[in-house]
């Protein structure tokens, strides 16, 4: 029951990034197509479960300053591996969104050059970890994560395929025939915008009070 | 007219309205007008500090082979151990010589060091080169600060650290100027509070992209 309530919370009711505002900037500045959406979830699902994971054995003696710090040194460190799956799986989509060195890609756009590594210190690892998870059993704090990072992954991809329909007039590289094109909102404005319609909706949807 | 030019080039560069570094923090700090503010500054810091103390690394220990191709997947954890130095010896300082402020604003220096904007600035005033790029270059592998310099100087990093925050502070003044109308009861629900926000932040954001597409 327990179990059950933390993966809706985490996923739909209490999503993260619609409700909570968190881990904005790379949806807003790189998640324009749904492919590049579906690889910037596949980074934050693997350094945000592995990090939070790994965080919650070290020993809760350690000042919460010093905490934080290995948290973020832990994350930066299983980038790497992550990284370089990404770019395996994908060179094309990576370079495209989080790499700035992909050799004969070319010069990539410096504002998608860095948001891969930015989510090595996002707000799920430095923040939510010890306000949140770490209050939880074990078990239920890997439901909750897996639910949280799920519903990381629904908004990325919402928000993307919303862009990737009114900026490019398709969804994952289908053409679809729209009337109009408005190509700006490729541009993080665009983003901003669609994502605050999105945490709208999602206030309506579950008629979440407001303060 | 000099102040005006100033307050164009923090818009046009402004790292939360141009590639929204630091919205997550922002939102996190604008329910409270003081929170906000206060933010901005220890931000505006940790960003210049930052770039001062990468800057140095990368000069004195020739750690500029970070920002070539592969190395590059190192850099995350370089400015994490840079921004963890700075977090600590933050703490440390206000703890020491702050003592009776201590309990209150040690929560600014939590929130203002691990954030993408700090991170961001970094990322953006040593920017990594292409595999193919970085053989036309050599030592000058990276470009600092465009606006300011293209080669590696404490003087640039420190003016490039300063222009990303004050740009934060620059948003933070703007969000606080409007947040109680964003947050008023005449604002329908489904929007009131951070949706909002998001919405005012994209229209600037839109204003700002018309306005650099225009000079």
């Amino acid at each position: 029951m327990e179990n059950r309530r933390s993966l809706s919370d985490g996923f739909l009711r209490r999503n993260a990034v619609l409700s909570k505002g968190m881990v904005i900037a790379p949806i807003v500045a790189c998640c324009d197509t749904l492919p590049k959406a579906l690889m910037l979830s596949l980074v934050f699902a693997i350094v945000t479960i592995l990090t939070v994971t790994i965080g919650s054995f070290y020993p809760k003696k350690l000042v919460y300053t010093m905490r934080i710090v290995l948290y973020a040194v832990t994350a930066a460190v299983i980038f790497i591996p992550a990284a370089m799956l990404c770019q395996f799986i994908s060179p094309s989509v990576y370079g495209a969104l989080g790499s700035m060195s992909v050799p004969g890609q070319g010069i990539v756009p410096e504002a998608a050059a860095m948001y891969l590594p930015l989510l090595s210190v996002n707000s799920f690892i430095v923040l939510h970890s010890e306000l949140h998870f770490y209050h939880m059993r074990k078990p239920v704090m890997l439901v909750s994560l897996i639910a949280h990072t799920a519903g990381f992954c629904l908004a990325a991809c919402a928000c993307a395929a919303v862009r990737e329909l009114l900026a490019h007039g398709s969804i994952a590289g289908h053409v679809v025939d729209i009337p109009l094109l408005m190509r700006g909102f490729a541009a993080p404005w665009g983003g901003f915008i669609v994502l605050g319609v999105l945490c709208a909706l999602h206030r309506v949807i579950f008629r979440k009070k407001v303060d | 007219m000099w102040l005006f030019s100033a307050v164009v080039s923090l818009l046009t560069t402004n790292l939360i309205f141009t590639k929204a570094l630091g919205t997550s923090t922002l939102l996190a700090a604008s329910k409270n007008r003081s929170n906000l503010l206060i933010l901005a500054a220890v931000m505006t810091g940790f960003s210049t500090v930052a770039c001062l103390l990468t800057s140095l690394l990368f000069d004195l220990f020739g750690l500029t082979i970070l920002l070539q191709y592969p190395y590059s997947f190192g850099l995350p954890l370089l400015y994490t151990l840079v921004i963890s130095v700075i977090y600590v010896a933050t703490l440390l300082l206000m703890f020491r010589f702050a003592r009776k402020r201590f309990a209150n604003y040690k929560k600014y220096v939590h929130l203002a060091a691990f954030n993408c904007a700090v991170m961001g600035t970094l990322y953006l005033a040593f920017e990594p080169v292409d595999a193919l790029k970085e053989l036309q270059f050599h030592s000058d592998a990276f470009v600092l600060a465009r606006i300011f310099s293209d080669t590696l100087n404490p003087i640039g990093a420190i003016l490039f650290g300063l222009q990303a925050g004050l740009g934060f502070v620059l948003a933070s003044v703007m969000l606080s100027a409007v947040r109680e109308r964003l947050y008023d009861k005449e604002v329908p629900a489904a929007f009131r509070g951070f949706p909002a926000v998001l919405i005012f932040i994209g229209v600037i954001s839109m204003a700002v992209y018309a306005m650099a597409a225009g000079a």
